[in-house]
């Protein structure tokens, strides 16, 4: 089960950060952000090495547009793993897992991966609001609702 | 399968050879031993696999043992069973073999046979004998005879003869080069098959694994040796393979557990754990692990460190270590989870223990073996998440021991859990080096060594995550070092992390983290006893709109009372941020009544505030700071002087002296204006997604005209897709106070949460440009919250001062000056934005010829006046009625020049008013000449501009004394009238001279009395206008006469008339050389001959000469007579060159009253030329 998800600007500020789950002392809305945080470290040094590595192989340029934009776990804490994907215009989206939790903790890769797709797809919804301005945070009930039982339900 | 040999050769692990059994001759194969077990590892053998596995090269190595018939070995135990054997014989007598060996390789065949064995070779070994080698080969030997007898198709090439070494090296090399490939080969191929089958049943075992029966540490064995077998033949990466299988086996039933009916054998780990020893990072076995498995007895941590350490074996033999240092975290974590699902039940702080354990312990490995730079780097990038984990984890370990700084004493059942985690973790290793087992120990011992330990290694940490550039992480572990530190008692290293993470945070927008880094930096605040920054901070959080409402309400009590405690007996306010609490909305400047703003005015602002403090505050004094504002163009342009303003609306200048040196208006708008209003959402720069894409939609067409396909199209993705700054539009900071000594100010204003309308306003005391600088908000008295937030606008004003002005004005703008009238002007005394005091006094001087009084005082006129202004306030203004009269000089001037000087006490220096006036009327006079007599003629016209009308009396022509005039104008006719709507009045008067007195130049003077006929006024003044009249005495008269021709008694046209010129002179002239010349008009008369001629006048007669000339009228009627021209003709001066410049005859004018041509108006009668035939006809 997802915990925490969140969508995060081409500057790395977020746009948006949700979270489910009971908040005890050690794991709550707070505590979530700190790893939502610290995953953009290892989500910018995965994409930079992609990138590098592209460049390393030019030759064969037309990779770069079919580099997947799921990039797998970033990095686990006792309690957490942290899960990126970045979209082609640089929007980061971070799922946290709890692997404390029974469903957590038995959470296949290709769920994670489809679980950020389906977020990608809502994102994408939710920014062809015309009101939206791209870069503002994301305020809209309706994508709150369909990320948190995104949450439930799929991951 | 029995159990594990506890043989010298299993302990070091690494020692499993493949076993191959020698039969025959043992005594033979043991002097060849030594040299086959060295020579097998020396060279790599090809491995050919079936199931189209990828061939391999691999160097085997070997062990050999003596065939035993008794040790039947199953065909499953990979590890224990000869794998390969051979037969070893060096019988030459075939007669021997025959009796003897034939039955023994008989019996040793079959046996193998019996046990499915299809794997061995007989090996002949022969000695070279240097006597046979000429003789011929014997017929058969003994290998052929054993190979008659046991071969077999497939098995022809198991049959090897091979010269023994040991007697002939020279000789032997190459079949005995042949022997280790065949064995080597043969042994390859052996354990194809035996892989084969073992994987089978391996499959077997596993398809069993839901059976309650199924065991996992039995098959962890089982596949464990296909592990050891691949690890032997050097293929460690699958031998990996097999151990991450076991892995994920291992991991997916404990997983299951969780949801699932869990398997008995799993109760095994459930049981308690009671090691938590370190794991090794080596290539070798752990045997006593291995021995808990196969015994059922290891727990999970033994479990999983047994596993660790052979992955990390594997690891090892193929130099990865970072490998095991990403895999050592996923261990560690996924073992924690195990451990809390499966329940084992183990002392608090085991897991932590062995976690801390391993990731130090994976540390060290990588050490030791990333001897190369890359390796290096790779493990860096490793390290720092290790060494994370190894922070963590002690510091949870210095939780539960009470070694935490700020904790109380350790308790005793603290001290008991401390020996009985060291128990747990075991001896230190034998060697004399520090082991982190070792370490960990002593910093559990005692707070000290824990927080060195423990500051070493979040140093560490941070540091390392600092290098591989992960600054969220450095920042994070930055935090929990500033929680310890706090904890410490030093606040002040904590304050470093907490800012350091906070200003990063705040860079990136994650506010509730920033929010949070707030709160322990109010906390360390609080601890540090800084009381300007806990109550900074404190008004920060209590604006923080992440934070929950309470929160925010107890810190705003605390700033107000940390306001009242600590800050009170300060002098000075606190600084700080104001757009941390409050936000700049707009700001405008209110204009003034009067346009412009005027020094010892107010100007107000009011700027709009957003407060985001939960509650009213109250705001002791709002403030804007001004500052001069730079033109940065003032200096290269050049002030024009504008003295000269338009006279005919204004007669003045324009006073204000700040004014007079800046440059005109208009150029200073252009370039740097003002601005009065300001939004601050303005400032930002405008989002590039906000502008419209350009995007059109396209049809693009095939050869064949048919649609290829639809496109949308953008046509500029440069500018949408532009990448943005990537530095923010970021607040500008004030941090330093501006000088408020000239600021717009309000005191004790109440601000409200959410929006405020202040009002600020300031006396302008200097004139000049202004820009607002720093806002200014004093909350309490003592806090004082800046924001530059307009400094970068160029939001300010302009104040004037509007000096004293003074204008000398027409009364009647319109109206020109005239000269010689009295003239009504005032002088306006403007005080602009001053007062004008008592007593001032303005003194005027006028040129020469300019007069003036006051209207109401009756004195004379002056040059000089000296005007007193009453005192009147600011923008008033005082008019002072003039008379002015410019005396008119008998000149004929079109315009007369007048200039003013004002002398104002406010002044240093005299103004000039330049003063235009005109003339009231103009004369021009005419000489008119009958015969010899003299008219001269007057004409008079006025030459004002606007309607006036002037009455004429007495005009008088006043001549030289040689000279009389006798007055030809009406006596009685009343009073001439002269206007400026065109009005004339002429006068003309007869010069009556002397015949006797030589006529020279005559000056004569006009002069007639005017006044406005309007006016009442009696008085009037003369005007006079003098003229010369030079050459006036007629010297000549011509007279014309025009006869018919002969015969004729009327001028016909056509037909030749005579002109008869009489030219007499009249008076006394030196001129006797004339010149005549007939200038008749060409459409009426015709002039026969010649047209001129030089007549000389007898000097003393009074005869005249008679020229008759021959003309022709062309038309008939009444024909003016042709005009005679008469000129001076000199000669041309032949004698004396010198006197004359000219040699040649020229002609020299009279002058206009000298010739008097008497004929000038007459006309004669042509009659019509006579029509002839008609004459006949009628005569």
């Amino acid at each position: 089960m997802a915990v925490c998800v969140a969508v995060i600007g081409k500057d790395n500020s977020p746009l948006y950060i949700g979270g489910i789950g009971n908040d005890t002392s050690t794991d709550n809305e707070l505590s979530r952000q700190w790893l939502v945080h610290t995953a953009l470290d290892a989500l910018e040094e995965r994409l930079a090495t992609t990138n590098s590595n592209n460049a390393t192989a030019s030759a064969n340029a037309a990779r770069t547009d079919l580099r997947d934009l799921y990039l797998g776990l970033l990095y686990s804490t006792d309690t957490h793993k942290i899960y990126g994907y970045v979209t082609n215009t640089k929007i980061k989206l971070v799922l946290v897992t709890s692997s404390t939790s029974p469903s957590g903790s038995n959470i296949r890769d290709a769920e994670v991966r489809t679980a950020l797709r389906r977020l990608h797809a809502l994102y994408a919804d939710a920014i062809c609001n015309p009101f939206h301005l791209p870069g503002d945070q994301i305020i809209s009930q309706k994508f709150d609702r369909q990320v948190k039982s995104l949450m439930v339900n799929n991951v | 399968m029995k159990g594990v040999d506890n043989s010298p050769a299993d302990r070091e692990g690494m020692t499993n050879k493949p076993i191959i059994t020698c039969a025959g001759d043992w005594n033979l194969f043991c002097t060849l031993e030594a040299p086959l077990v060295a020579a097998i590892p020396q060279d790599s053998c090809e491995w050919r696999r079936s199931y189209g596995r990828i061939t391999k090269f691999v160097y085997l190595e070997a062990s050999f043992v003596k065939f035993n018939k008794d040790k039947n070995q199953s065909e499953l135990n990979l590890l224990k069973r000869p794998i390969f054997h051979v037969y070893w014989t060096d019988c030459v007598d075939i007669e021997y073999y025959k009796t003897t060996l034939r039955e023994d390789i008989e019996g040793w065949l079959k046996y193998l046979e019996k046990n499915n064995v299809t794997d061995w070779m007989i090996v002949l070994v022969e000695t070279y004998d240097i006597r046979k080698t000429n003789k011929l080969l014997p017929r058969t030997t003994v290998l052929d005879k054993i190979k008659g007898d046991f071969s077999v198709k497939q098995t022809e090439d198991r049959f090897i003869s091979v010269i023994n070494p040991i007697k002939s090296e020279a000789r032997s090399a190459e079949s005995w080069r042949a022997l280790v490939a065949k064995v080597r080969h043969f042994v390859l191929v052996a354990y194809n098959k035996a892989l084969i089958k073992f994987e089978e049943h391996m499959r077997e075992q596993r398809e069993k694994r839901n059976d309650p029966e199924w065991d996992f540490c039995k098959y962890f064995i089982l596949q464990e040796q296909l592990a050891f077998v691949l690890e032997m033949l050097c293929l460690y990466e699958e031998a990996l393979v097999q151990y991450d299988e076991l892995d994920a086996l291992f991991s997916q039933f404990v997983l299951n557990s969780n949801v699932a009916e869990s398997p008995k054998w799993l109760d095994t780990f459930k049981q308690q754990v009671t090691s938590w020893q370190a794991v090794r990072l080596t290539a070798l076995v752990p045997q006593n692990l291995r021995e808990l498995i196969i015994k059922k007895k290891a727990s999970l941590l033994d479990f999983r460190s047994y596993l660790f350490q052979r992955q990390s074996a594997m690891l090892l033999l193929t130099f990865k270590p970072w490998e095991i240092a990403s895999r050592c975290l996923t261990t560690v974590h996924n073992t924690l989870v195990e451990l809390s699902l499966l329940g084992a039940q183990a002392v608090e702080g085991a897991a932590a223990c062995w976690a801390h354990l391993a990731c130090v312990e994976t540390l060290r490995a990588c050490e030791r073996l990333s001897s190369t730079n890359t390796a290096l780097e790779a493990c860096t990038a490793m390290h720092a998440p290790l060494l994370h984990n190894a922070k963590d984890k002690l510091h949870e370990l210095g939780k539960l021991c009470g070694l935490l700084p700020g904790s109380s004493d350790p308790s005793s059942e603290q001290l008991h859990l401390v020996v009985m985690l060291s128990a747990g973790m075991g001896d230190s290793e034998p060697n004399n080096q520090q082991s982190p087992t070792d370490r960990l120990k002593e910093a559990l011992c005692s707070k000290n060594s824990f927080q060195q330990y423990y500051l070493e290694l979040a140093e560490l940490a941070m540091g390392t995550y600092k290098h591989i550039g992960r600054l969220r992480f450095a920042r994070h572990i930055g935090r929990d070092l500033a929680a310890f530190y706090s904890e410490l008692g030093e606040s002040g290293k904590a304050v470093v992390f907490l800012t350091d993470a906070l200003r990063s945070y705040e860079e990136q927008g994650w506010r509730d983290l920033a929010a949070h880094s707030r709160l322990e930096l109010v906390a360390a605040a609080l601890r540090m006893r800084d009381g300007d920054r806990y109550t900074k901070l404190s008004a920060r959080i209590a604006s923080t709109a992440e934070l929950e409402i309470l929160v925010r309400n107890f810190y705003f009590e605390e700033m107000m009372k940390s306001l009242r405690d600590n800050l009170a007996d300060k002098k000075e306010t606190v600084l700080t941020e104001l757009n941390d609490c409050f936000q700049i909305v707009s700001a405008t400047l209110l204009p003034s009544e009067r346009d412009v703003y005027i020094t010892d005015n107010k100007i107000q602002c009011r700027f709009v505030v957003e407060s985001y403090m939960p509650k009213d505050v109250n705001c002791t004094r709002a403030a804007i700071s001004v500052e001069v504002y730079q033109d940065k163009q003032t200096e290269k342009r050049t002030p024009v002087k504008n003295n000269k303003t338009d006279l005919s609306v204004s007669v003045g200048s324009q006073s204000n002296s700040p004014r007079r040196s800046t440059p005109d208006d208009t150029s200073e708008n252009e370039s740097n204006n003002l601005i009065t209003s300001i939004r601050l959402d303005d400032l930002k720069p405008k989002n590039p997604l906000l502008n419209p894409m350009n995007i059109t939609s396209k049809l693009h067409y095939k050869e064949d005209k048919t649609l290829q396909k639809a496109t949308v199209e953008c046509q500029n993705p440069k500018v949408t897709l532009k990448r943005s700054d990537s530095s923010k539009y970021r607040k500008p900071s004030a941090t330093v106070r501006n000088n408020y000594e000239t600021c717009f100010s309000a005191d004790d204003i109440i601000i409200k949460p959410g929006l405020n309308d202040v009002t600020v306003e300031y006396i302008a005391k200097q004139c000049g440009k202004f820009k607002l600088g720093q806002i200014s908000l004093i909350v309490e008295g003592k806090l004082e919250f800046l924001s530059n937030a307009l400094v970068s606008s160029k939001m300010g004003y302009e104040v004037e001062t509007q000096g004293v002005s003074v204008y000398l004005n027409k009364v009647e703008a319109k109206k020109d000056l005239v000269a010689g009238l009295e003239q009504e002007m005032e002088l306006v005394v403007n005080s602009g934005s001053s007062k004008i005091e008592e007593n001032a006094k303005i003194e005027l001087r006028t040129s020469t010829g300019l007069h003036m009084r006051f209207v109401d005082d009756q004195s004379a006129m002056s040059r000089e006046l000296s005007i007193p202004i009453d005192a009147i306030g600011p923008f008033q203004t005082a008019k002072i009625q003039l008379r002015l009269f410019a005396i008119l000089q008998p000149k004929r001037e079109k315009n007369i020049e007048h200039t003013v000087w004002l002398t104002c006490p406010w002044w240093e220096s005299a103004t000039e008013v330049p003063l235009h006036f005109v003339p009231p009327m103009s004369a021009s006079w005419r000489l008119l000449t009958s015969n010899t007599r003299k008219l001269v003629h007057i004409t008079l016209k006025s030459t004002v501009a606007h309607p006036l009308q002037f009455l004429l009396t007495d005009p008088s022509l006043d001549c030289d004394a040689n000279t009389n005039v006798s007055d030809l104008n009406p006596k009685n006719a009343g009073d001439l009238v002269v206007a400026s709507d065109g009005t004339t009045a002429s006068f003309m008067w007869e010069l009556l001279k002397d015949p006797l007195v030589k006529a020279g130049p005559m000056k004569a003077t006009f002069s007639v009395n005017y006044r406005l006929k309007s006016a009442k006024e009696e008085t009037s003044r003369r005007f006079s206008c003098p003229f010369d009249i030079q050459d006036y005495t007629t010297l000549f008269v011509i007279r014309t006469k025009l006869e018919p021709g002969k015969g004729s008694d009327f001028c016909r046209a056509s037909q030749v008339c005579c002109l008869q010129l009489n030219v007499q002179r009249v008076n006394e002239t030196e001129h006797t050389s004339l010149m005549y010349e007939v200038l008749a008009d060409q459409t009426m008369w015709a002039v026969l001959g010649r047209t001129a001629g030089v007549i000389t006048m007898e000097s003393n007669s009074t005869e005249g000469q008679c020229v008759s000339l021959d003309v022709m009228p062309l038309g008939a009627g009444y024909l003016p007579l042709p005009a005679v021209r008469l000129s001076k003709y000199i000669a041309a001066n032949t004698r004396d060159p010198k006197k004359d410049i000219s040699a040649h005859p020229r002609l020299e004018p009279f002058s206009p009253g000298q010739v008097y041509h008497a004929g000038k108006a007459k006309q004669i009668h042509v009659l019509p030329p006579v029509p002839k035939e008609h004459v006949d006809i009628t005569v």
